[in-house]
């Protein structure tokens, strides 16, 4: 006991006495260990049944489009909304069958639409199959959805934004007319990885299917207990085969082609991620921190050594001594979780908040699992980072360590191969996160993004589009639309139809133009002579069309770029196009339209005048750009409340740019997800390389206090140092670079991307040895000569 | 007590081979108070590191108490050192953490079997030997230089060693510490301790029982 409150005080009087290396260690403990358990959680929610997804591994999907492939090799889409009663009589051995679809629209809160644009439609069974955190209320049941209760539940998330408050129970939004009660609240989940299940539920009897007019649902079936997933799956798979086979559709699918909600987890995070690459950042989470910290002990270690040597001639052995050092590394890593478990979820919630919108990182259930696997990790840790010295000063001479001056080893260089080892795989990680960030920008910026900063698009459709009334709604559609435009808020707006880009797919059906009697298949999409002016589409050649014809009879169209080069036409101004039978005139070529932001090249499209489209009173979809969307989106409601409400018609409206980021979240995602663990390392290796520097620095007060003496400037040690950190990081800079040649195209972009890490790499090099520089300029000589 | 039988020690550098005791010889009786002189760099120290068991020597053979240390593991070593020997060392090394009577203990905190009471009287009577009672509670920063010496030297006696290494013992000292140090030496030695000692002082070194003068490795 004795001998353990000795190598207790021993470590606490270490601690104490070399406070930089003490929190060297801490903090960098306490960063591994927010990185680690976030990883951990992250990937527990992907391979486990975490709430709310408690049945994810039986769970089976059934989803909305792109199902499966018929014989013929074409897709097949999922179970239509009225056949899924019939479809899942012949499934005998089901428990529940969640089924959820989306609407979008304008959701609106104490007579005021609300930034949320897109609500759940679901069963009873949704809430049975997972099981949500409600913090207030309850969820809604079987008898409320078939008995067409208007009620919702909604996220702690949409309460506070909207209601500013938890406590909304009672409380009503409006929804297309429709006024709902709100009996649940709840709590927020993981939907980093998990599918985003929204913010607000309602009743799927309440789809009126417009203006989103999928007509499929997801579907998440479980079998009864004791059926296992596997049969369940055979069961699925010949009912599908049924279903299909009544449509005389012939698919061909089995056991394996059926999927569970954690599959599809799987499979979308990536099979090979998942395996490899969660193992990789875990191990390296684990690897580079233990890196930083040998580094920084060994150059921290004469006053341990000395002591371990005294102890080991009072007769203490090898192990002893290792275990007294090992103590003193246990204290700090120990301290170092407590601080990183502690902060692991305000940091998340930084994270998060920093980069991602309304989506949790991580969340606050099923924490024990994790933390289980944090306590063999921590121990793997300390072994790791402590050790390696306290083998390397357990083991060594005692004769050598009484006798050895400490003071001369500061420029070893073994001392930097720690950092040089560490600083080669974070120029690769780097690397690698940079050119995934750089071939994302450069796609981003192909030609066709629409600029929807501070665009609208609203509208409305009708809910019965043989009604009397459309004619005067039609109308007051108008006199909406020119009440808006008197605002000065208001800098252009536009009728358009099929315009808005990011609610529909790549895949979206096309139609088919006529060029020089070939057939091309393009989008076709209306606007207005604004239209041009909102999205700031950039005109390559020719000019934007209006609404008259040309003398030859024709009406003007723009088309895409890629049209153009599909023809390899140079000059494509004049020349004729027939879609649907009519002939037009190109006046104009646009760079492109995108609807899919991170897709590489842009879709064939061509753009004519909205006037021309005839079936227009049944709905109306206009653009418009403003000053300020808050004061347009109030002045909107208002309008619409006076104009359009009770006439038979569901309103949208839409930021386009929440419709963007939308667009963008698997791609931003995925970059997020690599940049999180890049910057986690960039902080270590700038905390090794700084500590290694400024310790090495300090033990070499004598060397620079002689090169003084012997006339060098003070600027002269400044830049010797932060010569030695250049050296240093340029020479771990050509493995990596090495590697690039095999793995990349080396394109321009590659090429830039590369040449960032480099110059990124250079300036770590310089800012991390910078204070340490700093120090050693400060220097006395005459009092570090003298200094024992 | 001691024999060193072709005792040689060779330092190898990556271009350097420096032979640091060459075919030494040596035998240390129970009972004697014997010091080693020579030159700075001649192999002193390194040959009380060999028989203190805290250095290994190339070649040759070392024999304590008939028992030949050869081939003998961490542990027996630490066991060795720990009921057989005592360190005393020119920088004292003293465990900075640890307070005057906690840094006495130290050897008898690496033995078997001494309870705690047993521990704390054994250093309360070592230090009263050495006298500094009064500073039992005191850090090593608060101490002189002699008064640090005197802790390293009841810290070496505290677990009755058959023999002392002391390697320079007075060499931080000034002549009158020095002189008190080597008074308590000499005690030590008047009780059966056998004292081997390093040192440079010709002056310390004629007041012990003799003298092994060195030069490049070897006996002269």
């Amino acid at each position: 006991m004795k001998k353990f409150q000795g190598y207790i005080k021993s470590a606490i009087y270490n601690i104490k006495h070399n406070k930089a290396y003490a929190s060297f260690v801490v903090f960098g403990t306490a960063l591994t260990f927010i990185f680690i358990t976030i990883v951990l959680q992250i990937t527990n929610e992907i391979v486990n049944n975490v709430p709310p997804f408690v049945n994810a591994d039986r769970e089976i999907y059934i989803g909305q489009y792109n199902l499966f492939k018929d014989k013929k090799g074409s897709n097949v889409h999922g179970i239509y909304h009225k056949e899924i009663p019939m479809f899942l009589k012949n499934i005998k051995n089901y428990e529940f069958c969640a089924l959820k679809g989306h609407q979008l629209g304008g959701i609106s809160v104490d007579n005021r639409l609300t930034s949320s644009i897109e609500l759940k439609v679901v069963n009873g069974d949704y809430w049975k199959i997972n099981e949500f955190n409600f913090i207030k209320g309850r969820p809604f049941t079987e008898e409320e959805v078939v008995t067409k209760t208007k009620v919702a539940v909604i996220s702690k998330h949409f309460a506070e934004t909207n209601f500013k408050t938890e406590d909304v129970l009672g409380k009503e939004l409006e929804f297309q007319e429709i006024t709902y009660t709100i009996i649940g609240v709840i709590d927020g989940y993981s939907s980093l990885i998990n599918n985003y299940e929204g913010n607000i539920w309602i009743p799927h009897t309440f789809n009126s299917f417009i203006p989103d007019s999928n007509p499929y649902y997801e579907l998440y079936t479980s079998p009864n207990k004791d059926v296992t997933i596997s049969e369940f799956k055979d069961e699925i798979a010949r009912a599908l085969e049924f279903y299909y086979r009544n449509k005389s559709i012939d698919i061909d699918i089995n056991n394996n082609d059926i999927l569970t909600r954690k599959e599809v987890r799987i499979e979308n995070f990536g099979d090979n991620k998942l395996s490899y690459g969660i193992s990789i950042v875990l191990l390296l989470l684990l690897i580079i921190p233990s890196v930083n910290i040998v580094v920084i002990s060994i150059a921290n270690i004469n006053n341990r050594a000395r002591e371990i040597a005294v102890r080991r001639s009072m007769g203490a052995t090898i192990l002893s001594s290792f275990v007294l050092i090992m103590i003193e590394n246990l204290l700090l890593v120990i301290l170092g979780i407590i601080i990183g478990v502690t902060l692991v979820f305000p940091m998340a919630d930084l994270i998060g908040s920093l980069f991602f919108n309304e989506l949790t990182i991580i969340s606050n259930n099923d924490i024990l699992l994790p933390i289980l696997a944090i306590l063999p990790l921590s121990l793997l840790f300390t072994l790791l980072s402590g050790g390696i010295p306290a083998y390397l000063i357990a083991k060594g001479k005692i004769s050598k360590i009484l006798k050895e001056d400490f003071s001369k080893n500061g420029n070893s260089i073994k001392r930097f191969f720690g950092i040089f080892i560490e600083q080669i795989l974070i120029f690769i990680i780097l690397m690698l996160a940079i050119v995934s960030i750089s071939v994302a920008v450069d796609k981003y910026n192909e030609p066709g993004l629409l600029n929807t900063d501070n665009v609208v698009n609203f509208g409305y459709s009708a809910i019965d589009y043989r009604a009397d009334n459309l004619d005067e709604v039609s109308r007051n559609m108008d006199i909406l639309q020119e009440n808006l435009k008197k605002s000065s808020n208001v800098i252009a707006l536009s009728v358009d139809y099929m315009v808005v880009p990011y609610i529909r797919g790549a895949n979206d059906e096309t139609d088919s133009i006529t060029i020089d009697n070939t057939k091309i298949k393009s989008y076709v999409k209306w606007s207005g002579k604004s239209g041009r002016d909102i999205y700031d589409l950039e005109l390559v050649e020719g000019d934007w069309f209006t609404n008259e014809k040309l003398p030859d009879g024709t009406l003007q169209v723009v088309i895409t770029k890629d049209i153009a080069d599909s023809l390899k036409w140079n000059k494509s101004v004049g020349k004729k196009l027939s879609v649907r039978n009519r002939e037009y005139t190109i006046v104009g070529v646009i760079a492109g339209f995108r609807h899919v932001i991170f897709q590489k090249s842009t879709t064939p499209t061509v753009i004519m005048p909205y006037e021309i489209n005839e079936d227009m009173n049944m709905f109306r979809e206009v653009s418009i750009k403003v000053k300020d969307i808050d004061v347009f989106t109030a002045d909107f409601y208002s309008q619409w409340n006076k104009l359009m409400k009770n006439r038979g018609v569901t309103m949208f409206y839409w930021n386009l740019n929440d419709l963007k980021e939308g667009n963008m979240t698997n791609v931003t995602a995925d970059i997020i997800l690599q940049t999180i663990p890049t910057i986690f390392l960039l902080i270590f290796a700038f905390i090794g390389t700084f500590g290694i520097f400024w310790l090495t620095s300090k033990k070499r007060v004598k060397e620079f206090a002689l090169r003084m003496a012997i006339g060098s400037t003070t600027k002269g040690l400044t830049w010797l140092v932060i010569k030695e950190s250049i050296i240093i990081t340029s020479i771990s800079m050509i493995p990596g670079l090495i590697m690039a040649v095999f793995i990349y195209e080396l394109t321009m972009v590659h090429f830039v991307a590369i040449g960032i890490t480099v110059v990124f790499m250079l300036l770590f090099a310089i800012f991390s040895a910078w204070y340490p520089a700093y120090t050693v300029s400060k220097i006395n000589p005459a009092k570090a000569l003298k200094d024992e | 007590m001691i024999t060193l039988t072709d005792i040689s020690k060779v330092f190898q550098t990556k271009d350097i081979e420096t032979h640091a005791l060459s075919n030494v010889n040596i035998t240390i009786n129970k009972g004697e108070f014997v010091s080693i002189m020579g030159p700075s760099g001649c192999g002193k120290s390194t040959l009380l590191n060999i028989m203190g068991l805290l250095d290994d020597a190339t070649s040759g053979t070392i024999e304590i108490d008939g028992i030949n240390v050869k081939g003998m593991i961490d542990k027996e070593m630490a066991l060795f050192r720990n009921h057989k020997m005592g360190f005393i060392f020119q920088s004292f090394h003293l465990i900075p953490s640890l307070n005057v009577i906690d840094n006495i203990e130290l050897p008898l905190l690496y033995r078997k079997g001494v309870p705690a009471k047993e521990r704390r009287e054994r250093a309360m009577e070592v230090i009263k030997k050495v006298g500094l009672s009064h500073r039992a509670k005191h850090f090593p920063s608060q101490l002189s230089g002699g008064q640090s010496q005197r802790v390293a030297i009841a810290r070496a006696i505290i677990g009755n060693p058959e023999i002392i290494f002391a390697d320079e013992p007075t060499g931080n000292l000034d002549s009158k510490t020095g002189a008190e140090i080597m008074e308590i030496l000499h005690n030590l030695n008047r009780e059966g301790t056998t004292i081997m000692m390093v040192t440079h002082d010709s002056s310390i070194a004629q007041q012990t029982g003799r003298i092994i003068h060195f030069l490049d490795g070897k006996l002269i």
